[in-house]
């Protein structure tokens, strides 16, 4: 695996430029994918929601 | 009273209290020891927005910039990022190619010091609230206009 410098503003423009959003149901997370980072690359977010109203985001 | 939150990395509990965010920018390690966050007393990772980590990265950014002499091109490359900016974007700012920006960003010599001082500049106008997307369509506007508009205020960055 090849790894990658993800900042903050690369998970911002990877949801903002997302063209598919797939619920995984046995997971109960959503994950967006056809964004990219800030330097053009794919970057899929993996967002899951917490019963306190937060998301938690894992970038892929 | 404490406030308190679940860990989102383990079965601990987080509390809100001070805490040292440390930044890895290109292999120079930023302290900022003026921070309040969630921080989870069992294996101590702080819980942050990507608002809050955004803010963070700027202010690290910033620092290396002011006060290391010269930066390498992975510094810029994290400086560009923290500032929200594509390479085409930085490019047009600066009025320089974005296969000049590629360069000193992959390049192993180091970054002119007049770069990194207007990536210094932008990333605290980013900070102050300024929205870099204007100046980017700025340079798109005719030449010698007579009148321009004060714009409303814009909403502070996280």
């Amino acid at each position: 695996m090849i790894e990658r410098n993800i900042l903050a503003e690369d998970v911002n423009n990877a949801a903002f430029t997302a063209t598919a959003a797939k619920f995984q149901r046995e997971k109960g997370t959503w994950r967006l994918e056809g964004g990219l980072d800030l330097d053009g690359e794919l970057l899929v977010l993996v967002v899951a929601p917490r019963d306190d109203g937060t998301f938690v985001v894992t970038v892929m | 009273m404490e406030l308190k939150k679940p860990c989102i990395h383990c079965d601990g509990e987080a509390v809100y209290t001070q805490y040292t965010h440390r930044e890895n920018v290109a292999g120079v390690t930023v302290s900022d020891p003026r921070q309040m966050a969630y921080v989870c007393s069992l294996c101590g990772e702080a819980l942050l927005t990507t608002g809050e980590l955004a803010g963070l990265q700027r202010r690290a950014a910033m620092t290396v910039l002011r006060d290391l002499p010269s930066i390498r091109g992975g510094a810029l490359r994290y400086a560009r990022k923290a500032a929200a900016l594509r390479q085409v974007d930085l490019a047009q700012l600066l009025d320089v190619t974005p296969e000049t920006i590629s360069r000193y960003e992959t390049g192993n010599d180091a970054v002119p010091r007049a770069i990194q001082v207007a990536m210094h500049g932008l990333l605290h106008l980013r900070e102050s609230g300024v929205n870099l997307q204007s100046l980017i369509d700025a340079a798109a506007k005719p030449v010698g206009a007579t009148e321009l508009v004060v714009p409303a205020p814009e909403p502070r960055a996280a």
